[in-house]
């Protein structure tokens, strides 16, 4: 018979295509991923001479015991639906090699949802271990970043009861009740940390602390370059937020002698912030402008009248007072305690004033610790709930 | 000419010029542009785009006065039989040089980010395989292939600009309004690599339908570019600030990973944004493909291009693997880019050339 063209390809495509089939190099089966949802970061205790190492804390989803009772994570399961592996090593690659020999299972960092710093590691300093997370394919930028009060690994520790891993539950934390408590702060991923970092800012991460079984994703540790300085409570996050430039909804507490209904709370509904840095002679203003509508949530008396617009007016007033105060407060611990720029001034007047960054980006510093604040607040008290 | 069976609408054409623009250097694009021109990036890609699309224009005027033949066929007739044979050859070499270039520039970043321990070969094979298959079938096929896929890939661009303005802060791009129009336009050069792409227009326009639109349909095929690259240049800069996109090799790929579905429902949305990506890299590499092998082949002369599409297989192969590593792709789209400005610069004087020799058919008027 005639080799016609038909017969050519016929015997062409078989070799092509063992070719491509030969050998999947990337596949990797979907039981023998470990789907890392965590990463912990602590100072490693052991000595080993001079060489600092530290202690990798994976958590990796164990997906059968997740499935278990009902099929949407509600409720917990039987038994632990993450296990928690801790690695010594000098930085995380060897920790990721370590890993796989510890291990029967390929490291999948696409659902890693939150990356710990410990405390000793973050008071020691960062810098060694960041790039990691910056130059690796695998790891998105969105990820979130804390500092734990205590050791990474012991927060990983703890099993939620709402759902099947520490990671998830700090995630959706960070995520969902950001927005609505003034105590978290927002969430930080390596994106931020990554423009402020190569800007010679400061950061500021959310810090977790671990009380016997209960995780508390409250305040904000601070670091001056990468090393950990200091710790702000739940109540300063909220000056925190606002001088940030980010819109923070919460509740404003006001213990006042003043007013007649005595201690009451302010429901903050609704926010709106605005910050510019103004340069005045060889100093920065910082302009913060802000708009706060709100309610009351809760009256510390028994009956009171709230129907009354002189008393909304006052009200008011006390609330524009603690909110300004608040915030110059822990302007002024920033600017001359702590001396960090983790509100990221110094990104407003790179885009404000380029060419002035330009000259002195490394001297930054001196300029912020001499920078002053100024605050336009406007409050208004809409609803007073649903009793008068 | 008009009544053989492969001419093309003239969406294909558009839709062809767009394709073979929109290709892998959207991935690097945001880099090159905040590498030189810092917060004023997104001003000098548009920059940039304007003067090609003026560029393009002179290009198609010069496709629409010779209908009936390609560059290579009519570029005898104004400048000469030796000097017309030394520009095709170097159209030949220009157009080998992108293929392998972008073929190596799209495997490395595939490789980088999705197949880390698939060998570099059996990419760029798989790749070229593809798009030689092709190639075999047609100017024709091509084309509705370019316009199948290139609306998808440009509607997934949009989508991933849309969704990524939730992060966007536009004060990272204030500093761009105090530049120097000086650091914009030197910055221009360099960027014309993402726009380069429509000299396909002189080799398709015989075979489009009708020449006389040609001009409107060619800019309008670049007219997506100019938006789009100027838009992905701005977000990238908005959301990630200026010094964190200069470091960043892939930028785009971090801004779509970076985008946060509502409600968590799809996490990796940057896999979505890959797949209409490769289709993009795919259309670009199969119409420089085709355009390597019909170069060669009017340059000798001959009439069956497709012989020559399977022997420049192996040679785009080995120059394709020939940068050593990263920084060498750099440094050979960067010389790939200059001989096609030079390229564009001698298209241009053809032009000038064909108009005062009073070359060509000379429509008198277009009675539309």
């Amino acid at each position: 018979m005639k080799i016609n063209r038909k017969h050519i390809a016929t015997a062409v495509i078989p070799i092509i295509l063992a070719f491509i089939m030969a050998g999947c190099w990337d596949m990797v089966e979907i039981e023998t991923n470990a789907f890392i949802l965590g990463i912990g970061l602590d100072l490693s205790e052991s000595e080993h001479g001079n060489d600092e190492r530290i202690m990798v804390t994976y958590q990796i989803a164990l997906p059968a015991e997740m499935m278990g009772s009902s099929g949407q994570g509600e409720g917990g399961g039987g038994g632990a639906s993450t296990l928690n592996i801790s690695i010594e090593a000098k930085n995380l690659m060897m920790a990721e090699q370590t890993l796989m020999a510890t291990l029967n299972q390929v490291p999948n960092y696409t659902h890693l949802q939150v990356v710990l710093f410990g405390k000793e590691l973050a008071e020691k300093g960062i810098a060694n271990y960041i790039d990691f997370f910056f130059r690796d394919s695998r790891i998105r930028q969105r990820t979130k970043v804390a500092a734990s009060k205590g050791k990474a690994s012991e927060v990983f520790k703890v099993q939620p009861k709402t759902v099947k891993s520490t990671s998830q539950y700090i995630s959706d934390l960070l995520d969902e009740n950001e927005k609505r408590s003034l105590m978290v702060l927002m969430p930080m991923d390596f994106g931020i940390m990554q423009r402020h970092l190569i800007r010679g800012l400061d950061i500021c991460l959310p810090s977790i602390m671990v009380k016997k079984d209960t995780l508390t994703v409250e305040g904000a540790g601070v670091f001056s370059g990468n090393k950990l300085v200091a710790w702000l409570t739940g109540s300063d996050v909220m000056s925190l937020k606002w001088l940030h430039g980010q819109p923070a909804k919460g509740i404003v507490n006001i213990s006042s002698g003043k007013i007649k209904t005595g201690d009451f709370v302010f429901k903050i509904t609704d926010n709106k912030v605005s910050v510019k840095p103004v340069l005045d002679g060889n100093r920065f203003i910082m302009k913060v402008k802000m708009d706060v509508e709100g309610d009351i949530g809760e009256i510390q008396n028994e009956k009171f009248n709230t129907y009354d617009i002189a008393l909304i007016h006052q009200m008011e007033d006390l609330v524009k007072q603690k909110i300004m105060q608040s915030c110059s407060q822990l302007f002024n611990k920033l600017v001359n305690e702590l001396k960090t720029d983790c509100i990221e001034l110094g990104r407003r007047v790179e885009n404000y004033y380029p060419d002035f960054w330009e000259k002195n980006k490394n001297r930054w510093k001196e300029y912020f610790v001499n920078s002053a604040l100024e605050m336009e607040v406007e409050v208004k008290l809409r609803r007073v709930g649903v009793i008068k | 000419m008009r009544e053989r069976s492969d001419w093309l609408s003239n969406i294909q054409i558009t839709f062809m010029v767009s394709s073979a623009i929109i290709g892998v250097t959207v991935l690097t694009l945001p880099r090159t542009a905040a590498e030189l021109a810092k917060a004023g990036g997104f001003i000098a890609t548009f920059i940039t785009g304007v003067l090609m699309a003026l560029v393009l224009v002179i290009v198609a005027l010069l496709a629409k006065r010779f209908p009936n033949n390609t560059v290579m066929e009519y570029s005898g007739e104004i400048i000469g039989f030796i000097p017309s044979k030394i520009l095709g050859f170097v159209f030949f070499l220009y157009f080998i040089n992108v293929v392998s270039t972008i073929l190596r520039l799209f495997c490395d970043a595939v490789k980088e980010l999705l197949l880390k321990n698939t060998p570099l070969e059996i990419l760029i094979i798989t790749f070229l395989l593809a798009a030689v298959y092709l190639c075999l079938n047609g100017i024709s096929s091509l084309a509705k292939i370019c316009e199948l896929f290139e609306p998808l890939v440009i509607g997934t661009m949009f989508l991933v600009i849309l969704l990524s303005l939730e992060d966007f802060n536009f004060e990272e791009l204030l500093p761009a309004f105090k530049q120097d129009i000086s650091q914009w336009l030197f910055a221009v050069p360099h960027l014309t690599i993402s726009y380069l792409g429509f000299e396909v227009l002189l080799f398709a326009a015989p075979y489009a339908q009708d020449t006389s639109k040609v001009v409107k349909y060619g800019l309008l095929g670049i007219l997506p570019s100019i938006f789009i690259y100027p838009l992905f240049v701005g977000i990238t800069v908005g959301t990630a600030g200026v010094e964190a996109v200069a470091r960043s090799l892939y930028p785009t790929i971090q801004l779509a990973r970076y985008i946060k579905f509502p409600g968590g429902f799809a996490e990796r949305f940057d896999i979505f944004f890959m797949v209409f990506w490769m289709l993009g890299a795919y259309t670009t590499v199969s119409t420089f493909v085709y355009l390597s092998s019909v170069s060669i082949t009017k340059l000798l002369g001959l009439r069956n291009y497709k012989p020559f599409i399977l022997l420049i297989v192996p040679v785009i192969y080995v120059l394709a693997l020939l940068p050593q590593n990263i920084k060498e792709i750099n440094i050979f789209s960067q010389y790939v880019s200059y001989i096609g400005l030079a390229l564009l610069a001698v298209v241009i004087v053809l032009y000038i050339l064909a108009v005062i020799q009073k070359r060509g058919k000379i429509l008198e008027n277009e009675n539309k």
